[in-house]
């Protein structure tokens, strides 16, 4: 248990009404966007800037007691989930756009400010940040930079690692680092490049440097309806093949639809296998005879319909639809669970057929909607968190379907980070000398393992019982 | 630098181990700032480039992984110097993923060899270093080469998504993988793209790839003075264009190349379509003294370009970078700052990125003194001055880097971490490492 003492220091930094500790108010932050597994932090901090965030962690430091970085919560792997960590440190006072620079394109913002707020400041000059997650409205740039996140228009634009230029790292010894910084080619190792997608595990972002790019000139986003999921993936490896590089890719198949069309009314075919959203984007001339190609290919794979969305309000509505699928999905079940392997984007065909496969051997309906273009799938599989049995075969298909994408030459991972949900996948992936070397790098950012404990590595010894859930589940 | 009692105990030591074969002690290529090594070695397998790390660690040599040792002069001149561990004969595409766009490649494959195999697909590696033709992709990566393309193509860090290295004690560590989006783990990919084989011995990397352009179309803009093209340059890239690369040229150097004053390189790459139009937007805001380049001129300049930072008559050159503004800002002032100096400067921007190449000849002792002024202007505009190659006599003068911030003490903490006897590179890097 943390000291009253403790308590009382983080109250002097923060302020009363920044340190939460009363257990109703606590339940908020028991788990992210991935609810399998739940753990109540024994305190919530809520710095307003890195001063506080540097003060905090120093007393931290002193009294060696670990702590997990939080954003907005809406991470899909228990990023920050408080595991041997009692205290939380959340960035989501820290809603501050430090400076904005239109003529060299960068905007240097805090932690806790809305990716989607990024580019709220700037679209007014033609400008926006491109890596766009789902969850854009709410999710934080500090969440992003720990994940690394994606999003459906990364195929072309690049993730967020493309982007971030600087950060402002407090380390676990309250020491504030600046690594990289506004211009391109700062000398010495890229350490911007290390700490993104780090998970946390080096101490806390505050600040980020970020690249605004020129939105696109023009764009055609198009509505492709196939018979079956066999021909829309067909359709993506042809797209890619004939060396054409959309702006984003993105594949839902009829449960998804299904659960959409109730939900939201877009008028998408509930009949069909499978939908694709293609968006081609860039200067206008050109666009056409680009459109036309893809259409060609759809055709060439028994496409059912190629709709283009004919303005402005019609490609806002399909976006809507695609970012919208995941909230669409409680109409399906009362839980849902999301993988996130990535496959070769040849090898698409071959994972669905094992998600299917995968589904049926354990009873679990299983819906898709996923980054097609960049091969990074997202099996939503539905659940009842009430049916302690159903959960079992939730977390053992899940375990599978990434099995099946390393099998397939891919990864566990594309987007939304190892977390606490795939710790256990990352032997899969890397040897135990891959996993030193990154632990080693680990060390010299927080020497004694203090910030966001119990993530990304798996530990030896432990969880031996592989079809439970580590900790605690929500039953 | 090795006596040769020294050399020959070495060179015994390695050939009794990896075979006569393997070892070499013709070293005249490989010669860093005046300092060879005792002998150069080169593994046919990366297990045995393991067991050579591991047995020179033990024993205390300095290991220098090398290429093609085409960028040899870049980074501070090492601290000890003992092997050159040369990748040339790891040199096998591992896998070309075409419809995947993705390739597989070991370190010791050039890019020239590399991109011409990626042609028969109509795909690319778009990076283009100086001597593009005979660096490595261990090179590549090392230390962080790049070209004009870099303006729409990315660096290194931006195309990397698998690595495989060796560390210091030998041992085989691998990160990312063969897919186009991963965030499984740390990027150890980024981490080793420009750290000058200080980190370890990268053996093997996966790429994501590019379509090949169409068409490509090179135009040159002529313009009044260094102010004019950094200006207009700023203004082209703001336009609704999508060029490959725009490159500003000052007088001196344009006129290395062949143009009778300074101006802008700028090319296009896409469909006809993109091209024309993108054509048309150009010469609405330059008139006449925008034109197409022959098919002739447009391969001569986009080589030039290329290869400028090893143009071998300099007595130094140096890469800027800064905010583009604030580049455009200082290009005016640098050939006065020079010339008042009785030094001759060419200089060539990636107008876009910010970063600008540097040659500067004349006078070692007035070339001190402008150094010392450039280092001041760039870091009063925020920037930084990297040098890639000194004369002789300015070595011990001038620090390559120029580095020191907090982030330092990290990235001497990671040296420790992989490679705490200082195998590797010693000194060459920022701050010493």
């Amino acid at each position: 248990m943390l000291s009253a003492g403790v308590i009382e220091q983080l109250r002097d930094i923060v302020g009363a009404d920044g340190v939460i500790a009363r257990d109703s108010e606590l339940r908020v932050y028991e788990c992210d966007g991935y609810t399998l597994e739940r753990s109540t932090p024994q305190v919530v901090v809520l710095p307003k800037s890195t001063a506080e965030v540097a003060a905090i962690l120093t007393v931290l430091h002193s009294e060696r007691i670990a702590f997990v970085p939080r954003g907005a919560g809406t991470g899909l792997s228990g990023g920050c989930l408080p595991i041997d960590a009692p205290v939380m440190v959340c960035t989501s006072r820290m809603k501050r756009i430090v400076a904005i620079d239109f003529a060299n394109r960068r905007a240097t913002v805090e932690a806790g400010v809305a990716n989607l707020a990024v580019t709220n400041e700037v679209k007014s000059r033609g400008l926006y940040y491109a890596p766009d997650p789902s969850s854009q409205q709410a999710c934080t740039i500090g969440g992003n930079v720990a994940e690394n996140s994606g999003g459906p228009h990364t195929l072309k634009y690049g993730v967020t690692t493309n982007h971030v230029l600087g950060l402002e790292l407090v380390l676990p010894s309250g020491e504030i680092v600046q690594l990289g910084g506004a211009v391109e080619d700062v000398p010495g190792y890229d350490l911007v490049g290390l700490t993104v997608g780090s998970e946390g595990t080096f101490g806390i972002v505050t600040q980020a440097t970020l690249r605004l790019s020129r939105q696109p000139e023009s764009w055609k986003t198009l509505l492709a309806v196939f018979e079956s999921v066999n021909d829309a993936t067909q359709t993506v490896s042809g797209i890619i093949a004939a060396g054409i590089v959309p702006a984003a890719l993105e594949m839902m198949d009829r449960l998804i639809v299904e659960a959409i069309e109730a939900a939201y009314h877009f008028g998408f075919p509930t009949d069909a296998g499978a939908v694709l959203i293609i968006e081609l984007d860039g200067l206008a001339a050109g666009l056409e005879r680009q459109a036309q190609q893809v259409v060609e290919i759809c055709r060439a794979n028994h496409s059912r319909e190629v709709k283009v969305a004919k303005d402005e309000a019609e490609r806002a509505a399909l976006w809507k639809s695609r970012k919208r699928a995941f909230g669409a999905v409680g109409r399906l079940a009362p839980s849902y669970c999301t993988q996130d392997g990535v496959v070769p984007r040849t090898k698409l065909p071959d994972i669905l057929r094992a998600i299917t496969r995968i589904g049926v051997h354990y009873r679990l309906r299983i819906a898709n909607v996923f980054h097609a273009g960049d091969g990074n799938i997202h099996p939503i599989l539905l659940y009842d968190e009430r049916n302690a049995d159903e959960v079992e075969r939730v977390l053992a298909a899940g375990r599978e379907i990434l099995e099946a994408c390393v099998a397939l030459g891919g990864s566990v991972t594309g987007e939304h980070g190892i977390g606490v949900e795939k710790i256990q996948q990352m032997p899969l992936i890397f040897s135990p000398t891959d996993l030193l070397v990154m632990q080693q790098l680990r060390k010299v950012f927080d020497p004694t393992l203090r910030s966001n404990p119990g993530k990304i590595f798996p530990t030896p010894g432990v969880c031996v019982e592989t079809t439970r859930p580590m900790r605690r589940a929500a039953m | 630098m090795p006596t040769s009692d020294h050399a020959r105990e070495l060179i015994a030591a390695l050939r009794a181990r990896f075979g006569a074969d393997a070892v070499s002690d013709d070293t005249a290529a490989f010669t860093i700032a005046g300092g060879a090594p005792a002998c150069v070695v080169r593994p046919l397998q990366i297990e045995q480039v393991g067991e050579l790390l591991a047995f020179a660690t033990k024993r205390d040599w300095a290991v220098i992984p090398v290429g093609n040792a085409t960028h040899l002069r870049v980074g501070a001149p090492p601290a000890q110097y003992d092997i050159a561990l040369s990748l040339q004969r790891l040199a096998r595409i591992v896998a070309h993923e075409a419809a995947d766009m993705t390739v597989t490649v070991e370190a010791g494959v050039t890019l020239g060899a590399l991109n011409t195999a990626l042609a028969q697909a109509r795909q690319w590696l778009p990076l283009d270093p100086p001597l593009a033709e005979q660096v490595t992709i261990g090179g590549l990566i090392a230390a962080d080469l790049n070209g004009p393309l870099r303006l729409s193509q990315g660096k290194v860090r931006d195309l990397l998504i698998g690595i495989t290295v060796v560390l210091a004690d030998g041992s085989i560590a691998k990160a990312g993988g063969r897919v186009v989006k991963n965030v499984a783990g740390y990027d150890l990919g980024k981490l080793f793209a420009g750290s000058f084989g200080t980190l370890g011995v990268i053996v093997e990397a996966t790429f994501k790839i590019r379509p090949c352009p169409e068409q490509t179309r090179v135009l040159w803009i002529t313009t009044y003075d260094d102010q004019d093209a950094a200006e207009l340059a700023l203004t082209l890239l703001d336009a609704k264009l999508a060029p490959l690369f725009v490159e500003v040229l000052n007088t001196t150097a344009a006129a290395a190349c062949g143009q009778t004053s300074g101006g802008i390189a700028l090319a296009l790459g896409g469909i006809a379509e993109e091209l024309d139009a993108q054509q048309t937007v150009i010469v609405d805001y330059c008139g006449r003294s925008a034109r197409v380049c022959d098919d002739r001129e447009a391969a001569q300049l986009t080589h030039w370009l290329r290869e400028f930072p090893r143009q071998a008559a300099a007595t130094l050159t140096a890469r800027i970078s800064l905010l583009p503004t604030e580049l455009a800002g200082l290009l005016p002032r640098l050939t006065p700052e020079a010339v008042a100096r009785g030094l001759e400067a060419a200089v060539v921007t990636h107008a876009g990125n910010g970063v600008a190449r540097l040659h500067l000849r004349g006078d070692e002792g007035q070339a001190l003194l402008f150094i010392e002024w450039l280092r001041i202007a760039v870091r009063a505009r925020g920037g930084w001055v990297v040098f890639d190659s000194l004369p002789v006599g300015l070595h011990g003068q001038v620090e390559p880097f120029g580095y020191r911030t907090a982030a330092l003490t990290l990235m001497e903490g990671i040296k420790r971490q992989l490679d705490p006897r200082g195998t590797l590179s010693p000194g060459r890097f920022v701050g010493g490492i």
